[in-house]
């Protein structure tokens, strides 16, 4: 259920250094992962290293982050939490997950494109060399050799995007005077309640789990290809997203080349769902079976 | 309505029942057209005749009612013409939808597509079938 960026890039390294790149399976529609057999393979596998999803963009699964965590950290393995989808709509504290990184955009949290940040407990940190060389990164440096600064510092090669954290930050007060929990409550109550709606609609095939779920819901309905479902719904004042969604695997999988997909945000409302829900209805009508 | 304009009857009526719909046994050269920001597909079988004619053309694929009729349009005009009328016909189908020019009354009823003006991020939609046939008619 990993976005093509928590991926690509596994798939990238794995090339370069010959690790294996290995997988958990997602068995169906739901989205459902066997996660009582991540102990047995963390142990008998030579896994260095384990990166997931918090929340699957495509799915609206929200995965046991801590508990995931716990179960790694005993079997000596480093976790990567791709919280991309997350941070922005549920409160996060990575003293709490006990996580060695974790990765968010900040586009996906009211903030500015371009930016993004990278977590990292501070003695895997120091362990680790830079990926990029220039100025603010070094302490000491001769015709020779150079000397970096420690902690994150030396992953921040050249003049910093300045504005970019400025942007950041001032979108993460923002959401932290709305507040996060409750962003989190108001995302959950549409999710199922847009589940709920739609699970109504005859031919709907509705992805992700049917009980708590992340603040989307994605599916396919009826024959109707996402792209023209959504530009029906566009023309109707209903944002959709139709596509992908950065998960080709996952789609090839569940025998699906794309889904439509509405998620939800604070300034979201029930009403919404109900427009929603008929807008779905009338498009049926349209494009016929 | 602009979206009306964009899904017209026509266009309708061939995404949900593609006219020319299936495979072409080889000889028949075939084709692929692919859209990675929406996994649309499209392949097309071209069958030749000596003298260069579009005997038969089919299709399949999965794809979007704007791709699935704009394919499925195409077989129907492009059959029994040169592979260098057909080409010619690409040219002017996607100068319809890209420039403003009056369409020529060879397009026929390809000018159902002409609501994809007004949607410009479903060009891709529209052409992805052309672009299949254009590589099947330019292969060595």
């Amino acid at each position: 259920m990993e976005h093509h960026a928590n991926l690509i890039p596994w798939q990238m390294l794995a090339q370069r250094t010959g690790a294996f790149l290995e997988y958990l399976a997602v068995t169906g529609d739901e989205g459902e992962i066997d996660w009582s057999q991540l102990e047995t393979r963390l142990r008998t596998r030579p896994v260095k290293i384990l990166a997931f999803t918090h929340i699957s963009n495509s799915l609206g699964c929200i995965n046991p982050v801590a508990e995931i965590c716990r179960v790694a950290r005993a079997a000596g393995v480093t976790t990567l939490v791709d919280a991309a989808q997350s941070t922005g709509h549920a409160p996060i504290n990575v003293q709490e997950l006990e996580c060695d990184f974790l990765v968010f955009s900040r586009h996906k949290c009211c903030g500015p494109t371009g930016i993004g940040v990278l977590y990292g407990v501070p003695s895997l940190l120091e362990e680790m060399s830079p990926y990029q060389f220039g100025g603010e990164m070094i302490s000491r440096v001769t015709y020779e050799f150079a000397e970096w600064k420690s902690g994150p510092h030396r992953f921040e090669a050249g003049t910093p995007h300045i504005a970019g954290v400025i942007g950041l930050a001032t979108a993460l007060d923002y959401l932290e005077r709305i507040g996060r929990t409750a962003i989190q409550e108001n995302d959950h109550y549409l999710g199922r309640l847009a589940y709920d709606r739609l699970s109504g609609l005859p031919g709907i095939r509705l992805l992700g789990p049917r009980g708590e779920r992340a603040g989307l819901v994605s599916f396919q309905l009826n024959t109707i290809h996402a792209h023209d479902l959504v530009a029906y719904a566009d023309q109707r004042g209903i944002a959709l997203r139709g596509g992908h969604h950065c998960n080709q695997p996952l789609m090839r999988k569940l025998g699906l080349q794309a889904t439509a997909r509405a998620s939800f945000y604070f300034y979201n409302t029930e009403d919404e769902i109900d427009r929603l829900t008929e807008v779905l209805q009338s498009a049926v009508q349209y494009f016929g079976t | 309505m602009e979206f009306d304009e964009l899904y017209q009857t026509i266009i309708l009526d061939h995404s949900k029942r593609p006219r020319n719909f299936g495979e072409l046994p080889p000889p028949a050269i075939k084709a692929e057209g692919y859209n990675p920001s929406c996994g649309d597909e499209i392949t097309v079988f071209v069958r030749r005749t000596v003298d260069d004619v579009i005997e038969d053309i089919h299709f399949t694929g999965q794809a979007c009612a704007i791709c699935m009729a704009s394919t499925s349009l195409m077989t129907g005009q492009v059959k029994g013409k040169t592979s260098v009328a057909a080409l010619e016909l690409q040219r002017f189908f996607i100068d319809f939808l890209t420039k403003e020019v009056i369409p020529p009354a060879t397009l026929g009823n390809l000018r159902a597509l002409g609501g994809v003006k007004k949607f410009p991020q479903r060009l891709k939609c529209a052409t992805l079938g052309w672009h299949a046939l254009e590589f099947a008619l330019t292969q060595k």
